[in-house]
């Protein structure tokens, strides 16, 4: 069955239109801010040459040179996780999850919880929640990275 | 007895009454015997989902500039812990790395060598033919090291688990902030929902920015673990890329003799298919 | 005869050119398929790659 799939999606290739204008954005923002920092760097070099090369050199090269993304390094699984988690289809699942951590939480901190015959973990909810997120991020991921 | 009773559709009747019995018994005893599905969602394993690898697909090999990465990522990160013994230096020439660097990278390391002329023990500068250095002399040591888990050896990891790359990523990815309430590990375990059971001795080990790319990449945590699951699917299939070009040809060849043997069975055929067999009746 | 019906002549050379036309049918399909195998993979293979890194274009004299 596989086969016949990857024949199909030889023959006719799936692209994800979304991802090219979210990236053709964040470029278009990130040249932007770059030749900002660019000309922030040129003015604060010749500053610097006229003051002298000492402290601060580093420091503000350094924040400047290394950084490809306008601030740290986010990765995008991070960022699908968050988003995915947000849509209303596993909302619920999110909402369940927290009901359940509360309920076991309280379960456990009464007295008599070692001794219980049966106690409850939240795996199950966790699991539901999981494999929502997993849907989502799962087709979307690869295209974020190299 | 069953004859004594005479007519043949009370035979049938209690025939099918007995069947139906039998058979109705058998499936409530032992419906749940039949199959192996004993375990609980966590006992199992969380699922893990599919990802878009490159190397999917009947014709797709892999990316090597992953591979290249996935292997700085194993030597930086996990060849601490785990071994990678089916792999030698040579191995990864023409495939991630030039012959010169990969001497680079074993000259580093040394080898026992042949005992000297009065039979004492040294050691040698690693060559090509040399394989990938394990981490520990043996089991034992692994052991120690780990509070008594073994890190197993990864050269096979990736056809040796369910799931293939998919669950290699996940777990490396999955390792949630804290286990889910109520979850109680063993101590100095870890929670992971995709490893059967969900408590795993390894921890954490991929995080932002880990690692340093030659090519500029950034070193995200899924960019990681992406290129060494890469790295160790190369390492467990190195054949992977020629297996696809000789299904290819296979797939060509086969398909194209078929339908020729079609062709020429309906050829050789077509006397007999068209012949009209006419019958005249003996004249009386 | 015609050149095509010649060949069936004699059984010596019907088996030769069968022969002769496998073998070179062989090395024009290999090729044929590993031209489109590498072309469909393109920027993914070793080949590709090797260029692309600091190092590897220094010291890529002798081999693959």
């Amino acid at each position: 069955m596989s086969f016949l799939r990857d024949l199909i999606d030889f023959a006719l290739p799936v692209a994800y239109a979304e991802e090219p204008e979210n990236e053709d954005e964040v470029e278009e923002s990130a040249k932007v801010e770059e030749e900002e920092e660019a000309e922030a760097e040129d003015q604060e070099e010749a500053v610097e040459d006229a003051e002298g090369d000492d402290e601060g050199d580093d420091e503000d090269e350094d924040d400047e040179d290394d950084e490809d993304d306008e601030d740290e390094l986010k990765d995008p699984l991070d960022t699908l996780r968050d988003e995915c988690q947000e849509t209303s289809a596993c909302k619920p699942y999110v909402h369940h999850f927290h009901e359940c951590i509360e309920r076991v939480t309280k379960e456990m901190e009464e007295e008599d919880y070692e001794s219980k015959h049966y106690k409850e973990d939240c795996v199950e909810e966790f699991f539901h929640l999981q494999h929502c997120i997993n849907d989502c991020v799962a087709p979307k991921l690869f295209h974020k990275l190299k | 007895m069953f004859r004594a009773v005479s007519t043949p559709l009370a035979q049938k009747f209690i025939t099918g009454a007995v069947a139906t019995t039998g058979l109705g018994a058998s499936y409530l005893l032992y419906q749940d015997s039949i199959t192996a599905n004993a375990m609980t969602a966590a006992e199992h394993g969380l699922h893990p989902p599919a990802y878009g690898w490159s190397h999917n697909g009947m014709f797709e090999t892999f990316d090597h500039a992953s591979i290249r990465r996935g292997f700085q990522v194993y030597r930086d990160v996990c060849a601490a812990c785990h071994s990678l013994d089916r792999i030698a230096w040579r191995n990864l020439v023409g495939v991630s790395h030039t012959a010169s660097e990969a001497k680079a990278f074993c000259e580093e390391l040394e080898y026992d060598d042949e005992p000297d002329d009065e039979g004492a023990p040294r050691k040698r500068p690693g060559k090509l033919a040399d394989y990938l250095p394990s981490p520990y002399e043996n089991e034992q040591a692994a052991r120690a090291a780990n509070q008594g888990a073994l890190p197993p050896d990864l050269s096979l990891i990736v056809k040796a688990r369910h799931g293939a790359c998919d669950y290699i990523f996940s777990l490396l990815t999955g390792y949630p902030d804290e286990p889910p309430a109520g979850v109680v590990l063993p101590p100095g375990s870890n929670y992971n929902p995709y490893f059967p059971g969900g408590s795993i001795a390894m921890g954490r080990v991929l995080f932002d920015e880990l690692v340093e790319y030659e090519d500029g990449t950034p070193a995200t945590t899924s960019q990681m673990a992406k290129d060494v699951t890469t790295f160790l699917n190369w390492a467990a299939e190195p054949e992977h890329d020629d297996r696809k070009k000789w299904g290819l040809k296979a797939l060509i060849v086969t398909s194209s003799l078929y339908l020729v043997a079609i062709w020429v069975k309906r050829f050789k055929w077509q006397p007999i298919k068209n012949r009209k067999i006419r019958f005249d009746p003996p004249k009386k | 005869m015609s050149f095509i019906a010649s060949l069936f002549q004699r059984n010596s050379i019907y088996v030769a050119t069968i022969f002769g036309g496998a073998f070179a049918f062989q090395g024009f399909f290999d090729v044929a398929v590993t031209k489109w195998y590498e072309n469909h993979n393109k920027g993914k293979l070793w080949h590709d790659v090797k260029g692309k890194f600091l190092d590897g274009g220094d010291e890529d004299e002798d081999d693959e």
